[in-house]
């Protein structure tokens, strides 16, 4: 990469970055009470790291929200709790009350249901707890295809309900921050950042993150054909599954029951870049020699792709 | 700015292609995720369908409607990025559209190289000047189906050319592309050899300058919020215009509280901080700011007042209610307002004006806002961030409209000065008449000199006062320094309206008679003016005549020194779109002196 380019990658996140210190600091101060959903992951990493930057040298003016579903990793519990200690963050945990005791798991309720009861329904009662009237969280628009129309404040009715057709249009830096009862607003402030923006954030401003974003060995099962890892005794083994120790990382961090792993190799914050950015550059200049139309798609079925 | 993250706004007409071509676009470029190009997403013969791959909301499918902008990444070659927001949309296309380009540096518009030119891709064109968009590229499309055929681009692009002149373009680029088989998307043509080979892609990664802040430049500061570290208070805000150091004296608005920036964060401790970036600044000493005050520069003209002239885009399908109190808000500021006065709608393609309409859903108006408070509105070419603002419904707290300032209205109540207990109304009592100003325009030889002198002499028989201002006799008086070229009309004109004014708050009947022949600066004066008290007056002679007639022997003169600048003949003449009043100059002057004569009575009090 030649240094004009590399200044401008530079300049990029200077614009993400300003771009999200407005919207948060547009959160705080255009509406009653603000809370950041948290999720250990690495946007939500970044979403930190730009709400500290936001009101520095003042701190945060507002808790950090992270919804327990009891089945997290081990590791981004323990990054969770040192984090908000160094950072100084009013950390509130909340956990559906009727998941404790392991009354409701991935295995008794299924993935959907227990998805539903021990995030999104544990989610809306901690905001109606907390009375948070703004929640800001750290979707990204490039993450699948109906995001890309998902607006930087989003506006949810009474019961949290998402009206795609009543969603108000956004201009310049003016938000209709008005709410009627029962409203809230979800705000989104790296909308605009893509996978590789997040990574070269991390790299730039030395962040920590969950180590299991890095490849290592770690205890694993097939299943489906896909790679789970065992991280506590309360996994159900089928009959014939074998834990195996398989050189792992993840890509997204959530339930580990729900988490597969990737096999990529990468072991540092570079090695992800490099992972991430290799396989567009491999890809654009075999277009490029391959020229364009039927020929590279069929080019990348032979890689695999599909 | 120069701007490593392009913000560009998509647009045309509904099947000009757009999908094709955006598609092809993320896939080439590499960024789209592979995944999402699963076999749903190709055709029989294994190709793409690259027209599948920017589609919706499952709950816009589901319902069948559209209902939002899509923003989508492109990694340039050169590191940069462009987000392009897509702008979708039939009936709801101007409220999409306006979201879409209030932000963009660059519009990307395509237009349907086998249907041609459209009304649409004209009104898009429209919306984006609109909005402030002053860099278009135009992407003629479907090249493939007119056989890469070199007339039928040109043909477009001429009539283009043509159609977009009102719009003040900075640039526009045209490029033949074909989104189906991949021509000039990212590709050079190779079936367009008599093409430059420019690409999209090689344009939107074009080094260029955009600038949609001007004015002065000078500092625009709106406060988001204050917040203490230890015993130093910190504002924070984003840079709407300008650049902001460490030692300058900067002034408070509204209270005008004048301090020196003594501590930056951008977000890093700094010392100097400019456009768009985030930043806490602190002062040398203890002022009262608040959320909504903005930290302006030391110097220049605040344009702070409780009236301003707008552009409203209405968004809401509850029509603008002319007596309702709405919320303004223009970034951290936030202000009950009115609208007191609709001035026009105004079709965004013709450019004709509506004068008592509604302003409806998707309607276009010139409105005169006025707010609770003074409120600091910069014209929105100048600053869109400080131009901008939205109105929000007190009821449904919906966003109704969008508007873009053009400047403040003086109004007598704002200005604070000497308590003359005389004004224009006791001085148009002596008169018995409201005093209003007759602005005749037209060619040279078209006969406003005459119109003007026969409508003075009936107005002294009926014992009104009146007074002339001439062209001619302006320009060996006012504007004896100014001469014929574009700027020094505009001037010319501004003096002349300036002293109309004056002339029209003496209680008399003014009347301009001034070839003023550039549509923008007829309308500049006009807004000078409260509604009803400046009247356009067309006369409407046909050059021909105009040069028969020729009482000052000008046209003969310019036959015969083609370097003169003659409006008609070396200079063009903008026929007004919206005149008050037109009047025939082949008909017998006592007609039109008869028709204006009606309407100056009309003012009787």
């Amino acid at each position: 990469m030649n240094s004009k380019s590399s200044r401008d990658e530079d300049a990029v996140l200077d614009a993400l970055e300003a771009e999200a210190i407005w919207m948060i600091r547009e959160a705080a101060s255009a509406f009653q009470k603000p809370v950041i959903l948290y999720s250990i992951g690495k946007d939500s990493t970044v979403l930190l790291r730009l709400a500290v930057k936001a009101f520095a040298p003042a701190p945060v003016p507002f808790p950090v929200l992270h919804i327990d579903t009891t089945w997290k990793f081990k590791e981004m519990i323990k990054f969770r709790d040192d984090t908000a200690r160094t950072n100084n963050l009013d950390l509130v945990v909340h956990t559906n009350p009727d998941g404790r005791g392991d009354k409701i798991t991935p295995f008794t309720h299924g993935a959907d249901e227990y998805t539903r009861l021990m995030k999104t329904v544990a989610l809306r009662a901690a905001l109606d707890v907390g009375e948070y009237d703004v929640a800001l969280g750290g979707a990204r628009r490039d993450e699948e295809r109906s995001r890309a129309k998902e607006r930087m404040f989003s506006l949810r009715e009474p019961g949290h309900a998402w009206d795609p057709s009543s969603q108000r249009p956004e201009f310049w830096h003016t938000v209709n921050s008005t709410l009627k009862p029962g409203q809230t607003m979800r705000a989104f402030p790296i909308s605009n950042w893509t996978e590789l923006d997040v990574w070269k954030y991390i790299r730039r401003e030395k962040l920590d993150v969950v180590p299991l974003y890095f490849s290592k060995e770690r205890p694993t099962i097939e299943r489906n054909g896909q790679l789970i890892m065992i991280d506590d005794d309360r996994y159900p083994l089928e009959p014939g599954e074998e834990i195996v120790n398989r050189r792992i990382r993840f890509r997204t961090l959530g339930c580990y029951p729900l988490t597969a792993a990737d096999t990529g190799e990468a072991a540092s914050v570079d090695e992800i870049i490099d992972e991430l950015t290799r396989s567009t550059t491999s890809e654009r200049s075999g277009r490029l020699i391959d020229g364009k139309g039927a020929s590279s798609m069929e080019r990348k079925k032979h890689e695999g792709y599909f | 700015m120069s701007s490593a993250l392009l913000r560009i706004v998509v647009c045309g007409a509904v099947d000009d292609g757009k999908s094709t071509v955006l598609g092809r676009l993320l896939v080439e470029t590499n960024s789209i995720p592979l995944d999402e190009i699963d076999n749903s997403r190709l055709m029989a013969n294994g190709e793409v369908d690259y027209s599948q791959l920017t589609d919706g909301l499952e709950s816009e499918r589901e319902q069948g409607i559209t209902i939002d902008v899509a923003h989508r990444h492109v990694y340039l070659p050169s590191g940069r990025r462009a987000i392009l927001a897509d702008s979708p949309g039939h009936e709801q296309y101007t409220r999409n559209m306006a979201v879409a380009a209030s932000e963009a540096d660059l519009g990307l518009l395509l237009v349907d190289a086998v249907k041609g030119v459209r009304d649409q891709s004209v009104r898009h064109a429209a919306i984006n000047s609109l909005m402030g968009v002053k860099h278009i590229v135009v992407a003629v499309n479907k090249m493939d189906a007119v056989d890469y055929d070199k007339s039928v681009f040109d043909g477009i692009v001429e009539e283009l050319s043509r159609r977009f002149e009102p719009f003040g373009f900075v640039d526009i680029t045209y490029i033949p592309v074909s989104g189906m088989v991949g021509d000039n998307v990212t590709f050079p043509s190779e079936n367009m050899s008599w093409g430059n080979s420019v690409t999209i892609l090689s344009l939107l990664d074009q080094e260029r300058t955009f600038n949609r802040s001007g004015g002065d430049g000078s500092l625009r500061l709106p406060v988001q919020f204050v917040s203490k570290a230890g015993d130093v208070r910190w504002y924070a805000g984003t840079i709407a215009r300008g650049t902001v150091t460490v030692g300058d004296t900067v002034r408070v608005w509204p209270a005008m509280t004048e301090a020196k920036i003594s501590g930056i964060y951008a977000p890093n401790e700094t010392k100097t901080a400019g456009d768009a970036q985030a930043v806490h600044v602190t002062l040398d000493r203890e002022v009262d700011i608040a959320r909504g005050d903005v930290i302006v520069g030391a110097t220049g003209e605040i344009p702070s007042s409780r009236a301003h002239l707008a552009d409203l885009v209405w968004i809401d399908t509850k029509p603008l209610d002319i007596h309702a109190s709405y919320i303004l808000r223009s970034g951290p500021i936030e202000i009950p307002a009115r609208v007191e006065t609709v001035r026009y709608v105004r079709n965004i393609t013709t450019g004709e004006q509506a004068r008592g309409h509604p302003l409806e859903v998707n309607d276009i108006g010139r409105v005169e806002i006025v707010t609770d408070r003074p409120i600091l509105l910069d014209p929105y070419a100048e600053s869109i961030h400080t131009g901008g603002f939205i109105l929000v419904d007190r009821l449904t707290a919906a966003t109704v409209a969008a508007g873009m300032s053009k400047h403040p209205l003086v109004r007598e109540s704002d200005v604070v000065k000497h308590d003359f207990a005389v004004g224009r109304a006791e001085r148009e009592r002596l008169n018995g008449l409201r005093s209003c100003v007759l602005w005749l325009t037209g060619l040279p030889g078209s006969g406003k000199s005459t119109v003007a002198d026969e409508l003075e002499k009936s107005l002294i028989t009926l014992g009104l006062r009146s007074f002339t201002l001439d062209g001619d006799t302006v320009r060996s008086t006012l504007s004896e320094d100014l001469g014929f070229s574009p700027e020094d009309r505009k001037e010319n004109v501004r003096r002349v309206a300036r002293v109309a004014e004056l002339m029209m708050e003496a209680g008399i009947v003014v009347i301009v008679s001034l070839v003023s022949p550039f549509r923008e600066d007829r309308e500049m004066a006009k807004e000078r003016f409260a509604d009803g008290d400046f009247i356009e007056v067309f006369v409407d002679t046909p050059l021909e005549i105009c040069m028969q007639r020729d009482p000052k022997g000008l046209y003969a003169r310019s036959q015969a020194d083609k370097s003169m600048q003659m409006t008609g003949v070396g200079q063009g003449y903008e026929v007004p779109l919206a005149a008050d009043v037109t009047l025939d100059g082949t008909q017998p002057v006592e007609d039109s002196v008869q028709k204006l004569l009606g309407l100056v009575l009309s003012r009787r009090i």
